[in-house]
Formats: C-alpha cells, sequence, structure tokens
C-alpha cells in the first residue's frame, strides 16, 4: 500500500515536471535568425513545429535542398553570410541524403505554413542516379513527425498521399524497425474515428521528441536569441568580383575547374589512380517521379516554387564520360517537369564551364553560390513585386 | 561519516522520510526514462553513408 502510494505520488510529480518540460521546449523552439535559419542540423529538419515557427514570418523562404546547403557556409558567398541582415529570412531544410522524397513529405506537412508562400528546391542532377534516392540516404532523413502530419494534411490529395506510401514502404524494406513505424503511421491516420485516440497520442509523443531535441539542440549549440542588425541591401556585384578575385588566389591551379586545395587533397591521386568510374545518372530515374510529387505537394498547398538547376561539373563528368548529351538530357527532363507544373526555373546548367564556379565534383562554390544565391532571391523580390 | 550514519538510522526510523525516499526512486525513474525517450537516438535510422562520387 505504501509502495503504491509513493509510486502515484512520484508519477502525479513526473507528470507535473513533464509538463514543465513540454511548456519550456514550446516555447523555447527558436525564432528566427540567420544562424537558425541557415542552420544545418537533422534535428531542426524533422521537427514540423520548429520549421513552422521559423517559416511563419512574411520574409520567409523555404530552401530544400541537399549538400550544397552545407558548402561554402561561413564564407562571404554562403547563404548565412550574404542574407544576414536582408530583407529575406531563408530556411534551409536538408543535408547530404535529402532529396524529393524527404522534401515532399516535409512540404506537405509544412503545408499550412507554407500556402501562399514562396519555396525553392535546389536540384542537383547528382540526385538522378539508376534508382532513384538511396534506401539508407531516405532512412536517415525520414521524419515520423514530418510523415504523420503530412497524412494529416487535408489539402492532399489521396493519390498524392499514395504515392508517397508506397515509396516510404519500398524504401523502407529492408528495415523492418522503420518499417513498422510507418505501417503504423498509416493505420492510425486511415483507423478513422475510433483510432482518433490513439493517433493523438503517438502523435503527441512524437512531436515531443522533436520539439524537445530542437530546443536542446538550439539552446546547446548557442543559436537562440540572436538579435536582428540593421537591415542593408545585398551587392550583387561586389560579391561576383570578390568572388572572381578569390577564386584567381584559390581556384586557377587544376583543370577541373574546383578549389586547388580541394583538387589536391581529394581528385589528384583519384585522377592519377584512375579511380572513379562512370556514374550512372539516367532520364527515367524514379527521382523524377518523386521530383513530380514534390511539384503536386507544393501546388495542392498553393506553394509558390522555384526550382534551381544546379549544373554539372562540365570538366569532371567529360573525364568520367558522361557526355554532354547525357547531362542535356537530364537537364531537359527537369526543365519540362518545371514547365508542366508551371513553377519558376532557375536554370544553371549553362555554367559548367564557369571559372570559379565550383568547389569540387558538384558543389557551388565561389561564383557559383553567388549565382544560386541571387537567383533565390530575385525570386523573393519578384513576388513581391 | 557519523552524521551519514546518523541520517540512515533517522531515515529509516522516520515514516515520513521512508515514503519521501520510495517517491524520489519511483520519480527518477519515470524521468531517466521520460528523458531517454526525448534525447535517444532513433534505433530505426539506418547509417547513411554519403558518398560524392
Amino acid at each position: 500500500m505504501k509502495n503504491i502510494k509513493a509510486f502515484l505520488t512520484a508519477f502525479v510529480l513526473f507528470l507535473l515536471t513533464a509538463a514543465g518540460i513540454h511548456a519550456a521546449a514550446a516555447k523555447g523552439l527558436p525564432r528566427y535568425n540567420i544562424r537558425i535559419g541557415t542552420w544545418i542540423e537533422p534535428s531542426k529538419f524533422v521537427c514540423t513545429n520548429g520549421l513552422a515557427q521559423l517559416l511563419g514570418g512574411e520574409n520567409a523562404v523555404a530552401v530544400f535542398g541537399s549538400s550544397e546547403l552545407r558548402h561554402g557556409q561561413n564564407t562571404e558567398f554562403g547563404g548565412n553570410s550574404i542574407f544576414r541582415d536582408s530583407d529575406m529570412d531563408p530556411v534551409y531544410i536538408g543535408q547530404a541524403g535529402y532529396q524529393s522524397l524527404t522534401h515532399a513529405i516535409t512540404a506537405g506537412a509544412l503545408g499550412e505554413t507554407l500556402s501562399g508562400k514562396k519555396a525553392v528546391i535546389i536540384v542537383s542532377p547528382q540526385w538522378f542516379k539508376d534508382g532513384g534516392v538511396k534506401k539508407s540516404a531516405f532512412g536517415s532523413s525520414f521524419s515520423e513527425d514530418a510523415f504523420l502530419t503530412f497524412l494529416k494534411n487535408d489539402k492532399l490529395s489521396g493519390e498524392t498521399k499514395q504515392y508517397v506510401i508506397e515509396r516510404a514502404r519500398e524504401l523502407a524494406a529492408d528495415n523492418s524497425a522503420l518499417l513498422e513505424k510507418i505501417e503504423t503511421d498509416i493505420e492510425l491516420c486511415e483507423g478513422g474515428i475510433h483510432k482518433e485516440g490513439m493517433s493523438r497520442l503517438r502523435e503527441f509523443l512524437v512531436k515531443e521528441r522533436t520539439d524537445t531535441g530542437l530546443f536542446l539542440k538550439a539552446w546547446a549549440g548557442g543559436k537562440l536569441n540572436q538579435e536582428k542588425g540593421q537591415q542593408r541591401e545585398i551587392d550583387w556585384d561586389a560579391l561576383y568580383v570578390e568572388a572572381v578575385e578569390s577564386g584567381k588566389k584559390i581556384a586557377d591551379n587544376n583543370a577541373y575547374g574546383m578549389l586547388d586545395a580541394v583538387y589536391e587533397n581529394q581528385y589528384r591521386d583519384l585522377i592519377e589512380g584512375d579511380g572513379v568510374k562512370k556514374p550512372a545518372y539516367r532520364v527515367d530515374s524514379k527521382e523524377f517521379e518523386d521530383l513530380e510529387c514534390f511539384l503536386k505537394v507544393c501546388t495542392e498547398n498553393k506553394i509558390n516554387v522555384l526550382l534551381v538547376m544546379l549544373p554539372f561539373n562540365g570538366y569532371w563528368y567529360d573525364y568520367l564520360e558522361l557526355d554532354k548529351t547525357e547531362r542535356e538530357a537530364l537537364y531537359d527532363r527537369t526543365k519540362e517537369l518545371a514547365k508542366a507544373f508551371g513553377v519558376s526555373y532557375a536554370d544553371l546548367s549553362p555554367n559548367e564551364y564557369e571559372p570559379y564556379y565550383f568547389e569540387d565534383n558538384s558543389h557551388p562554390a565561389l561564383k557559383g553560390l553567388v549565382d544560386m544565391n541571387e537567383q533565390i532571391y530575385r525570386f523573393y523580390k519578384e513576388l513581391e513585386e | 561519516m557519523n552524521r551519514f550514519i546518523v541520517f540512515i538510522k533517522n531515515w529509516k526510523n522516520s515514516e515520513r522520510l521512508a515514503f519521501a525516499g520510495r517517491v524520489l526512486v519511483f520519480y527518477l525513474i519515470f524521468m531517466a526514462l521520460w528523458i531517454y525517450f526525448l534525447i535517444s537516438k532513433d534505433s530505426s535510422a539506418p547509417v547513411f553513408i554519403y558518398e560524392q562520387f
């Protein structure tokens, strides 16, 4: 009897503490500042409440991408430098391994927040591999928070949801723990009124994890409570001049259009040892269907989209014998898709041989970063006018 | 050390303190489980190895 009383008393105290943690995390979800906005951190990407808060402001733009979002950070050409104290608040969503399907789920989860707003998807041609996104990439980027919220979005058509469900099942087929999670979420969301209670409880627990995870990471990383400085204009011309000046110093001594240090450390030995094969990128890659799904999600939620098509590093892919015709075919297919959905399209593909454009075989640097960020900014301003 | 031994004896002889001790133990177990749930890594997430080439 004494133990039961102690147990119940402890449980009540625990509930009070948990409620306190919940309130602190909910109140402590980071408000927008450029460091949080451009922060490459999975705990941010999986937290729909956190992303919704960051994207709630009138100057917010969701920027969906992959590994290029991390490259160039903390140089003067990265988004976190260019857009500091500007009139645009970019919210980066993605890192290596994030591709169209993951972004479709996140965009669908944020449908209400993003409706009528601007969003950008930066498409890397390297996404269009033979089998589309890798299972391990999808699994490691999967957010149950976003998936549950996606499934509950009434604006999405049954067809779009079914496509995502089937793809999620397919990509989780070799991961029984992930597949079970996905199936449980689907069952609860489709379960109707008799499963409403369980569905809400599961959603509560999932969001409790993601909200607290983001709050703790942001707090530990000193990313809360950053004041904005005085608003300033972005001088794009000056940035291009600076990029060229930097490029002459750090990217002028290799035949592959890369930064010299990157070439020396990562590529020279590879090339000399003939250690890289021609990649298999295909116009019938499953990734195109996933990209189509992302565009459908945005259309159904009335999200205004800019698709930025990044270029291949022409020198590198010539070396790998992925010839220009094959590369052009991928660009053309992406352009057709953008046109079919009536979304804005920033075509950076003509820059395959542009000097001081690339860090390595694929990621933009220097002029490439300035160009990519300028395209995003021009899209943002156009819709404002 | 003596004070500690005296404290433990008082604890064992006092019903209130004993009850508080039991509450504390149960509370710490609940909090440990809850904190673990909140901050543990997702066991279903596979390792993704980024291949640049």
